[in-house]
């Protein structure tokens, strides 16, 4: 009888120590397909960065599920009346390697993010005209009002690291919940878990890891051998074979993506509007969808996509219907019924050769002569996006949390436009756009993408699905309009 | 001996030198600007011109080329430009892992095709023999992202067995090395094959048979000495190629080799990373073929005088 | 039945359908038909239809032509070079003979990979640069073994006869050198065909191999992959075919080993 009370109270006491004792620590493994650039947040540039220092920096605010901000470092602001001054509050808080957040490293931080001497996205942040520290808080002072200042304090190169950090890129010291302990380059990054985070929550996971799995097979049978838990970017190819694994659940969100057949509009026929619009009535994105996307993802009519709901414009179904007929009429009217042609297309992205190849073949029904030319990554950014040295192309452009990131590219000059598209009234909404604040605002960006439908600097074709493969147990994943992968929310 | 090391010497650096050129110019010549392809789509004019000066690619070739190859000679290997690493941290982090793999590989092959070899040459009509030499063929007619794959989900999916990648741990290698070896196991054994046919046929064997020898002692003592020449060499070359060879294994299983790192380096344009791993690949073959070669010529001292 | 001859059929039957491939497919190799994807095979698509709904039969012909097409030029252009360079070096000796050896060491221990790499950097990627990384790549193999076989006959009596007789070194090479080398050039050959053949397949793999549209049973191969437990025919059909041309061309390889044997043990 003794022992059976001595055995009971050993088995409780390694039950407490299953569920919260510290030698069974939880650990999450990510898998992702490429390793991150660097983590000095105003150098990076590659998107693997972003989803993973996410977990690591913080800036005076930060990106919300919605599409939103909210304050992270900083816990309020207020705006002077002009809407020239910004004056934020600074929390408690510390940094990974112990030393308290200082107005003085936040601005230092700022000020490097801005100067264009070290920051790659240095013109992102040139609205700032003066960062001052004050008591426990930042004063921001702007040129002049701007709609956008917010969103880019939430983007990664805003983020706030301790004025005496001396190699970022390798070892980020930031305030997020978790910090980098260990990086082995084409094999995994270790996050650990930071007990001293501001907020006093303790993510679920002490220890995560992403792993780098190049192969999309290989991928899943990772999750399948219980080697990954999480892959937050499925390719769609390989969708099937987990949809209906029971040990696998699988979410699909739209990934803030414009895919795009743009056009060279500089480059004759192409100036001809009937011709662009031909183009576009001959594309059934349909069948792209459900051909390269097996049905995922949203269609697109513009440039902004259905996740950025605050200013999505969704009165344009109609404006560019397939209508194979009416786009041959609109090439004769032209006198290009035997328009020949080529699509360029990135090697790297199947799902844009895919959605290429498909395209080709619709418009080769037009009568057209299309030529596929598939071009390596580095070839693509220098001849069609560097030199716009092309007729036709495919690509995807990333969603930023603030519409006039995303817009600004259509603008007539704008270094990013390489469709070459100009269209004065538009330049003139995108200027007023950024003065505007509240619903001006938003009317503004819908007529923008009005324009953008109808003057057509390209077809735009679909926002590609984010397919997220968790193995069952896994909750709590958010999903952001940007790319990132939001470990702290994460628990099984 | 003195004329023959410092003429093979010569020769070695030579080539290496003669590589460096040939490297260092072919990837400069690539089209596609790596100060580009860093910034993206997201490029700008200001940012483009800046990166540029940063990497030093306003400089004339020439200059960046003496540069780079007096700082490889003294070990500065620079930082990558991809990773923001110095370059010798990814080196010394990769190649042991490919020289790992390339001898694990060679290694199972060999320990595998030898005696499949003597097999199939003792007893070609052998019911043993004929399923060994179909499977060699096999071996080799599969492309090895199948056989990875495959290899994946059987063991790792349908059985749980393995590890489905990394190099955790040791069993980690075992899927990878299955499927470098596969082929190359087909390969050796059918060698072996052909070394220990030949040899068997030699005027000395029959002289040695004549001379009363049991069959055994005939077989193990000089036709498999002969006949593991060819294999050796060959085993050899396929461990040369497969140092920064085994590119689609690295990817199936997820394995940070120099193959990874060539790759992610020439597809970015990261010059020094490229550079700088291709000469030390070469290098290493070099060293391996000179060492190689003096050996021959301590051992052989006819070929000394050639 | 032996190596040799079942190396022949199965090579034939490869080259009697890329034949047929060049006048007739069943259908357009790149129509695709998104509604109608992985159609299994049946009377319309005797080996079905893949993941754009486009004739696996169709592609199959048409891409054996392409994946023939590099593995013989590559291997031809390959193997003229290195056998000229072999012949050379063997010839000639000294300082030629040490850098030509080196530089071939050099070139295999460059992974044919990342030359394809290199090339398609240059280029674009597609057939063309397959075809040269394939070719270089087969220079090393080719000029090692015409090298060691000069040297070996230029020992022989009869051509240091013929030397001596001041005969010239390209006639010794036409006619002495060249028909001994006959069988281990054969030997290599098929070796090489087949080699390149998986090498097309392992450069679509990492995506700098032939491009779209073209198809290729390498491409074919890399992009039935994910669908292997959906519709096992897309990689089945290319699987098979891509085997069957790599163990014909290295049964043709063992044919001519043993055939040697067989004629020695004649003797």
């Amino acid at each position: 009888m003794k022992r059976r009370v001595l055995y009971m109270v050993f088995l409780s006491v390694l039950t407490v120590f299953a569920v919260s004792g510290p030698g069974f620590a939880e650990v999450l493994n990510i898998a992702i397909p490429q390793d991150p650039d660097s983590f000095d947040p105003v150098k990076t540039i590659a998107a693997a960065t972003a989803e993973v220092a996410f977990n690591i920096y913080e800036g005076l605010v930060k990106a919300t599920p919605a599409g939103g901000v909210e304050g992270a470092l900083a816990s309020s602001w207020t705006v002077n009346e002009a809407g020239t001054v910004y004056t934020f509050q600074l929390r408690e808080a510390v940094f990974h390697d112990g030393t308290p957040v200082t107005p003085a490293d936040v601005v230092s931080a700022l000020n490097r993010a801005r100067d264009p001497g070290v920051a790659v996205r240095a013109g992102e942040l040139s609205m700032i005209k003066d960062v001052r520290a004050v008591e426990r808080g930042v004063e921001i002072e702007l040129a002049e009002p701007n709609g956008a200042f917010l969103y880019a304090l939430a983007e990664v190169y805003a983020s706030i690291y301790p004025a005496h950090a001396s190699d970022l890129a390798r070892r980020p010291i930031g305030t997020g919940p978790y910090y980098l302990e260990e990086w082995t380059p084409n094999q995994r990054l270790g996050l650990r878990r930071f007990d001293r985070h501001w907020s006093g929550e303790t993510p679920y996971f002490e220890q995560a890891n992403f792993l780098i799995i190049p192969d999309e097979n290989s991928m899943v049978l990772n999750l399948k051998a219980g080697r990954v838990n999480v892959i937050p970017r499925l390719e769609a190819s390989v969708l099937h074979q987990v949809e209906n694994d029971p040990g696998i659940t699988v979410l699909s969100f739209p990934m803030n993506v414009v895919q795009v057949f743009s056009i060279n509009n500089a480059r004759p026929p192409f100036d001809d509007l009937r011709v662009r619009r031909a183009l576009a009535l001959g594309v059934n994105r349909e069948e792209i969808l459900f051909g390269a996307a097996w049905g995922h993802g949203a269609l697109l009519d513009s440039a902004l996509s259905p996740s950025m709901a605050g200013f999505y414009n969704d009165q344009l179904r109609e404006v560019n219907p397939y209508n194979p007929e009416l786009a041959k009429e609109l090439l004769k009217e032209a006198g290009q019924e035997n328009l020949s042609f080529t699509l360029t297309l990135p090697a790297n992205y199947p799902l844009h050769v895919q959605a290429g190849e498909l395209v080709a073949q619709q418009w080769k029904a037009l009568g057209l002569d299309v030529e596929l030319q598939i071009v390596e990554w580095g070839t693509w950014l220098d001849r069609v996006y560097t030199q716009r040295d092309y007729d036709v192309s495919v690509i995807g452009l990333a969603g930023r949390l603030d519409p006039h990131a995303i817009l600004v590219r259509y603008t007539t000059g704008n270094s990013r436009n390489f469709f070459n598209f100009s269209n004065e009234r538009y330049d003139e909404l995108i200027e007023e756009g950024l003065r505007a604040y509240g619903d001006e605002r938003r009317s503004i960006y819908l007529e923008a993408q009005e324009i953008l439908a109808k003057e057509l600097p390209g077809v735009f074709v679909m926002d590609p699905p984010q397919l997220v493969a968790m193995a069952k147990g896994i909750q709590g994943f958010r999903n952001y309009p940007t790319y990132v992968v939001d470990v702290a929310g994460l628990y099984r | 001996m003195r004329q023959y090391l410092a003429q093979k010497t010569a020769g070695f650096l030579l080539t290496a030198v003669l590589v460096s050129i040939v490297t260092f110019f072919v990837v400069q010549i690539l089209p596609g600007d790596p100060a580009l392809l860093m910034l993206g789509t997201e490029a700008t004019p200001e940012a483009y011109a800046r990166l540029r000066q940063e990497l030093n690619l306003d400089r004339p070739a020439l200059e960046r080329y003496l540069r780079w190859f007096w700082n490889f000679l003294q070990g500065e290997w620079g930082r990558s430009w991809r990773y923001a690493l110095p370059v010798r941290d990814l080196a010394a982090q990769s190649f042991p892992l490919s020289l790992v793999l390339a001898s694990l590989a060679v290694g199972v092959s060999l320990l595998a095709a030898v005696p499949a070899g003597i097999l199939m040459a003792a007893r070609p009509k052998s019911w043993p023999a004929r399923f060994l030499s179909a499977l060699t063929q096999v071996g080799m007619g599969l492309p090895q992202f199948w056989t990875g794959l495959l290899l994946i989900q059987v063991f790792a999916v349908k059985l749980g067995l393995l590890p489905a990648g990394g190099n955790a741990s040791w069993a980690g290698f075992i899927l990878p090395v299955l499927t470098l070896a596969l082929p190359r196991t087909a390969v050796l054994s059918r060698f072996m094959r052909v070394g220990m046919s030949d040899a068997l046929r030699q005027d000395y064997i029959r002289t040695a048979h004549a001379k009363g020898l049991s069959r055994p002692v005939v077989f193990f003592k000089h036709a498999l000495r002969n006949g593991s020449l060819a294999v050796l060499t060959v085993a050899g070359l396929q461990f040369a190629q497969l140092l920064a060879g085994t590119i689609v294994v690295e990817q199936v299983f997820g394995l940070p080799g120099v193959g990874q790192l060539l790759l992610a380096g020439t597809l970015q344009r990261d010059l020094p990373l490229v550079q700088t791993v291709v000469m030390i690949v070469v290098l290493l073959i070099l060293l391996f073929d000179l060492a190689f070669d003096l050996l021959l010529g301590l051992l052989d001292p006819r070929i000394r005088y050639e | 039945m032996n190596a040799r001859k079942l190396g022949l059929l199965l090579i034939g039957f490869i080259l009697a359908l890329t034949i047929l491939g060049w006048f007739y497919t069943p259908y357009d190799p790149n129509a695709t038909f998104v509604l109608e994807k992985f159609t299994p095979p049946g009377r319309d698509h005797l080996f079905g239809t893949d993941h754009f709904g486009r004739d696996v039969l169709s592609r199959i012909l048409a891409g054996g032509r392409i994946s023939l097409l590099i593995g013989i030029s590559a291997v031809a252009l390959g193997s003229a070079a290195g056998i000229s360079l072999g012949v050379a070096a063997g010839f000639r000796g000294g300082l030629w003979d040490e850098a030509l050896m080196r530089l071939s060491t050099a070139l295999q221990a460059f992974p044919s990979i990342l030359l394809a790499l290199l090339l398609a950097a240059v280029w674009e990627p597609g057939v063309q640069a397959v075809l040269w990384a394939v070719a270089i790549g087969n220079i090393p193999s080719f000029l090692r073994l015409t090298r060691s076989q000069v040297l070996s006959i230029k020992k022989r009596p009869y051509v240091e006869a013929a030397r001596a007789l001041g005969a010239r070194d390209r006639r010794i090479m036409l006619r002495h050198v060249i028909p001994n080398l006959a069988d281990a050039l054969w030997v290599q050959f098929s070796v090489s065909l087949a080699g390149a053949i998986l090498v097309e397949a392992s450069l679509s793999y990492l995506g700098v191999g032939v491009q779209p549209p073209v198809p290729s049973w390498g491409r074919m191969l890399r992009e039935a992959q994910p669908y292997a437990s959906l519709a096992p025919w897309v990689v089945l059909v290319p699987g098979f075919f891509i085997a069957t041309a790599v163990i014909g061309f290295n049964l043709l390889g063992d044919g001519w080993i043993f055939r040697r044997e067989d004629s020695v043990k004649g003797e």
